[in-house]
Parts: C-alpha cells; sequence; structure tokens
C-alpha cells in the first residue's frame, strides 16, 4: 500500500501543513501582536491605563477563544467563502485559524510584556523614553525570550487546530488522517499522519527553544 | 538660583480603602553643586519625593521647579526633554537584561537621537570614567552588584545631566561596594558640578557625602539643613534615631558594656574642630571628682570634617549631672540625652 502516490499525497499533505501553519502564525501575529501590546499597555498598571479599550480588547479575546475551534470553522464559513472564494482546502483553512490564532497570540503577548520588570520602565522614563518607544525598546527587547516561547507554543497549537480543519476537508495532513485513517479504515495511514504531525511539532518546539534559549542574555 | 524648589508639594493617593497622604506640603530647596540628603524611615515618602522631581509622579499639589521651571507647566514631550537633564539610579539598578553594558549606556543617548557611533563613542568614556572599561560587551546578569550600579551611573549621566537623583542607590550593596559607590559620585559632583539628591534610610550614607539633609517622616520634612550641623545637634526624635542607628552599627562589645554598667543617666557628646584640644573629659573628672563612663568613643568623617562623638555615662546616684553638662556645654561642645544608646 506504500505507493508513490500515497507518499506523494504524506508529502503534500506536510507541505499544506506546513503552509497553513506558518501563514496563520504570521498573520496571526500580525493581529495578535498589536493587540497583545495594546492589552499590556491599556491594562490598570499598564503603560498607558485605558480601562475602555482594555475591556473591548479583553472581551474580543475572551469570547473567541471560548468558541470551540471546530464550531468557529464552521460558524464563519461564509465569511471564509466571502474571502478566499471557497470553503474547503487548505488556504481556505488558513482564515478561521487566523480568527482563532489572533486574540490566542494576543494573550500570550500581553502577559510576556506583563512580565518585564517594572523597574526598567521607570528608568526609561527616567530617561525622557516616550511610550511608544518604551514599547518597541524596552517592552519588546526585554519580553524578547519570553515572546518567543509564546510564539512556539501558539505555533504548536495552530498546527494542532489545522489538523482539526481536516475533519471538514481543510487540507494538510489532518485531512487525509481523516479520509483514509477513518472513512477507508486504513489506520496505517492515519498512524504515519499522526507520526508526521508529532515530528512537525518536535521541530518547532525544538527551533523555539533553542532561539529562546539563544538569545537570552540573563544568564 | 537654585537647581531645585520644592514648593508646598502634597501627593495623595486613592484607592478603594481610601486616601494616602504621601507627601504632605513639603518645602525644600536644593542649591546648585549641593550633594543633599533625603533620609527617612520606609514609608517616610522620601521615594514619592524624589520621583516628584523628575515628574515620574505628579504631584497632587504643589510645585518643582527645575532652575527656575515649573515641571507642571511643560507640555508631555517638554516633560521628556526636561527628563534628559535629570539623570536617576535606582535600588534595583534597572538595566536592560536582554543588552550589553554599552548598549546600556548607549540607550539615553537613541533617545535623544544620537547616532550609533556617536553615542558608542560618548559611551566609552562614561564607562571608562566609572572604571568599567573592559566591561563593555559583558551583559548586566555577568555584573556584580557594584558593578551593576556603575553601569547605571554611566547610563544616567550619558545625556548630560545637571542632576542626578538617586534612589536608595545603595541599599542592595555590601558596605565596602556602598563606600566605592559613594565615592564615585563624590568625584561626579565634584568634577562635574552634578547637583546630587539622594534617597537614603541609612544615616552613614548621608554623613559620609552629602553636604545638606532633610529628615522626612510620614510624608513631612521634620528637619532640614546642613549635614554638620544636624549631626551635632540633631533636634527631631526622628534625627536623633537615625543617628543612634547609625553609632550604633559599628560592631563593638556594645552587649558587654551594657551588662556591667546599669542605669545612670547617659548623654551623647560631639566635638567639633578645636574642642579636641583641651583634655575635656579627664577635667570635668578632675573639677568633680565622679567618675564618668565612656561607652563609646568614635570619631566620624561627616561631610570631610572630623567630629568625635562620644556616650558617657554618669554614675547612678550622681547630684551633679546638671552641673557636668553645663560644665560640657560651656567648652563648646554638643549635648544630647542619649537615651537607650545600646539596643
Amino acid at each position: 500500500m506504500w505507493t508513490d502516490e500515497v507518499i506523494q499525497m504524506l508529502l503534500n499533505g506536510v507541505k499544506e501543513t506546513l503552509y497553513m501553519t506558518l501563514v496563520s502564525t504570521i498573520i496571526g501575529y500580525v493581529i495578535g501582536l498589536p493587540m497583545g501590546v495594546l492589552l499590556a499597555v491599556s491594562d490598570k498598571d499598564g503603560l498607558k491605563p485605558n480601562a475602555v479599550l482594555y475591556k473591548v480588547l479583553d472581551f474580543i479575546a475572551n469570547v473567541v477563544r471560548s468558541i470551540p475551534f471546530l464550531i468557529l470553522l464552521i460558524i464563519i464559513l461564509p465569511f471564509t467563502r466571502a474571502i478566499v472564494g471557497r470553503s474547503y482546502g487548505s488556504t481556505a483553512t488558513i482564515v478561521p485559524l487566523v480568527i482563532a490564532a489572533g486574540p490566542f497570540i494576543a494573550r500570550m503577548v500581553e502577559s510576556s510584556l506583563k512580565e518585564v520588570d517594572k523597574g526598567v520602565i521607570e528608568a526609561a522614563r527616567s530617561m525622557g523614553a516616550s511610550d511608544i518607544r518604551i514599547v518597541i525598546k524596552v517592552l519588546l527587547v526585554e519580553a524578547r525570550t519570553s515572546l518567543i516561547t509564546g510564539a512556539t507554543i501558539a505555533t504548536g497549537t495552530i498546527l494542532g487546530y489545522s489538523a482539526m480543519a481536516g475533519t471538514i476537508g481543510g487540507g494538510g495532513l489532518g485531512d487525509i488522517a481523516i479520509r483514509y485513517g477513518y472513512h477507508r479504515y486504513q489506520p496505517e495511514i492515519m498512524i504515519v499522519t499522526v507520526i508526521l504531525l508529532v515530528v512537525l511539532v518536535q521541530v518547532f518546539q525544538s527551533a523555539g527553544m533553542l532561539a529562546a534559549s539563544k538569545l537570552d542574555k540573563r544568564k | 538660583m537654585s537647581e531645585i524648589v520644592i514648593e508646598k508639594l502634597s501627593k495623595t493617593y486613592r484607592s478603594k480603602d481610601g486616601t494616602v497622604e504621601a507627601l504632605k506640603n513639603v518645602n525644600l530647596s536644593i542649591e546648585s553643586g549641593d550633594i543633599y540628603g533625603i533620609i527617612g524611615m520606609s514609608g517616610a515618602g522620601k521615594s514619592t519625593l524624589v520621583r516628584c522631581m523628575n515628574f515620574l509622579e505628579r504631584p497632587t499639589e504643589g510645585r518643582v521647579l527645575i532652575k527656575g521651571k515649573s515641571l507642571g507647566d511643560f507640555s508631555k514631550k517638554g516633560l521628556r526633554k526636561q527628563r534628559e537633564e535629570i539623570g536617576m539610579i535606582f535600588q534595583h539598578f534597572n538595566l536592560l537584561m536582554q543588552k550589553s553594558v554599552l548598549e546600556n549606556v548607549c540607550f539615553p543617548l537613541y533617545i535623544q537621537g544620537k547616532r550609533k557611533k556617536e553615542a558608542r563613542k560618548k559611551a566609552y568614556e562614561l564607562l571608562k570614567l566609572v572604571g568599567l572599561s573592559d566591561k563593555e560587551q559583558a551583559y548586566p546578569s555577568q555584573l556584580s552588584g557594584g558593578q551593576k550600579q556603575r553601569v547605571a551611573i554611566a547610563r544616567a549621566l550619558a545625556s548630560n545631566p545637571k542632576i542626578l537623583l538617586c534612589d536608595e542607590a545603595t541599599s542592595a550593596l555590601d558596605p565596602q561596594t556602598t563606600s566605592s559607590i559613594l565615592e564615585l559620585l563624590k568625584e561626579i559632583n565634584s568634577q562635574m558640578g552634578i547637583t546630587i539628591v539622594i534617597i537614603t534610610h541609612q544615616m552613614s550614607v548621608v554623613r559620609e557625602i552629602c553636604s545638606h539633609v532633610a529628615i522626612m517622616k510620614d510624608g513631612e520634612v521634620v528637619e532640614q539643613g546642613l549635614v554638620t550641623e544636624i549631626f551635632s545637634h540633631p533636634k527631631s526624635a526622628v534625627a536623633k534615631e537615625l543617628i543612634r542607628k547609625d553609632s550604633a552599627q559599628e560592631p563593638m562589645g556594645r552587649q558587654t558594656v551594657q551588662n556591667i554598667i546599669q542605669s545612670g543617666e547617659q548623654i551623647r557628646i560631639v566635638f567639633s574642630e578645636n574642642s579636641a584640644f583641651e583634655p575635656v573629659i579627664a577635667n570635668l573628672i578632675l573639677t568633680f571628682h565622679e567618675p564618668v563612663n565612656i561607652l563609646k568613643a568614635d570619631t566620624k568623617n561627616v561631610g570631610g570634617v572630623a567630629k568625635g562623638e562620644m556616650i558617657l555615662e554618669f554614675s547612678k546616684d550622681s547630684k551633679n549631672t546638671e552641673a557636668m553638662k553645663r560644665y560640657l556645654r560651656e567648652r563648646g561642645l554638643e549635648i544630647e540625652e542619649a537615651v537607650d544608646y545600646v539596643d
């Protein structure tokens, strides 16, 4: 059964999974990073407390994160179709992935930035640094290790979600596992896809941790 | 013109459990070139006061004038510009942990929009000044506490400030390192003419380098003036307490002395300058034919002037105590009760 065709299909699955995961993570950060910064900055003891802004962002983040991903996939099908032109395949899956990942990433970024020592922020203030400069030159730099660790976790989670999207024809390894393993009773293929997913997560995790520790100057 | 003037400054914090008055009607005037100590126990409001001097904290009432200009009148941008003239160092150094020593010192220069090359040149000079030219590529985590504070000092000086605020800058350091940092601050003051404001809870710090001192308690300044003056005759209870603690810090066999000698009135006398020529204590004993116990004697460097300090105890049933005190006063010694000298 390990025909060229099957191997080609699996390789294609890996490619699609990587495509969905990486593109969604990147776009997820385009949304989540500014949102996380705004959450950290507007909170009570943030750089520029703004209760209204914080409450709104906080609410959005909570709502999106409390919707189960599978349900989210289905709810936004019309929206996905409007943007991508169709509701199945790996490109279409990126839409719900980004929507789910954005607020999740925002929370990770928020908690990383809040770990930064208040004293360092005060020191930067005393030197005449503006809030924007403090965000860019102090918060994001000092929280760098924690941000990279967060990105590693986010990538792993998004990869998991992308596999879930396979159940409704989302493409990638998850799709293959469902179609061959579940619908066609070929557990071998399902097992191989699972192993491939495990390997991918491992690679991301190791690379992320290596980068985080290389860039950490605190030890 | 005074470098820093604090006028009727009050700061009130509002919280759910009511309001806290951190500062109550504080008035101070710090002259250019002073090393001005602000001392008090924790919670006295001294950290809040120093943060009002660069508006890290906005006072609820009153004004802060830097070279005659009120900080409250500045726009946001103007205030940031003004802060470049006021360096600040902290108890926990507050360095950027992910940046090298050199980059830390460059940081305020980048804020000012200086180019990398120019900033680095200035940073090298400053690191040389604080004695860390060999550590430029190190990261803060590889340095000792004293070295970190030196980096922080170099960083605070990068923008050529006229004023340096030190918030408990030596409180996290051991006594030896403290001395070397104080020495460095003294150098900076005399060579660069920078006005230094030192917040501390240790009288020894004030005694070693400050020219003036303000003593704070519960958000109020209870006493202020020349250090030599206040050290000789402290008026407030807080001042006396701080001076007593300073004396008690010297490691001596006080405990044993305490056990042998009980009761009898104790006084603390301070010799200044010429009074050391006359053998005052010997003459006192000869005059009154009565023994006097010397519990402790010490000389201290108070703002560059040697001051003798002695704690005397009269014998238990002495009837001449008042007369003896008068005798000492007539000879130009400062006298005060040394209540509860031994802890």
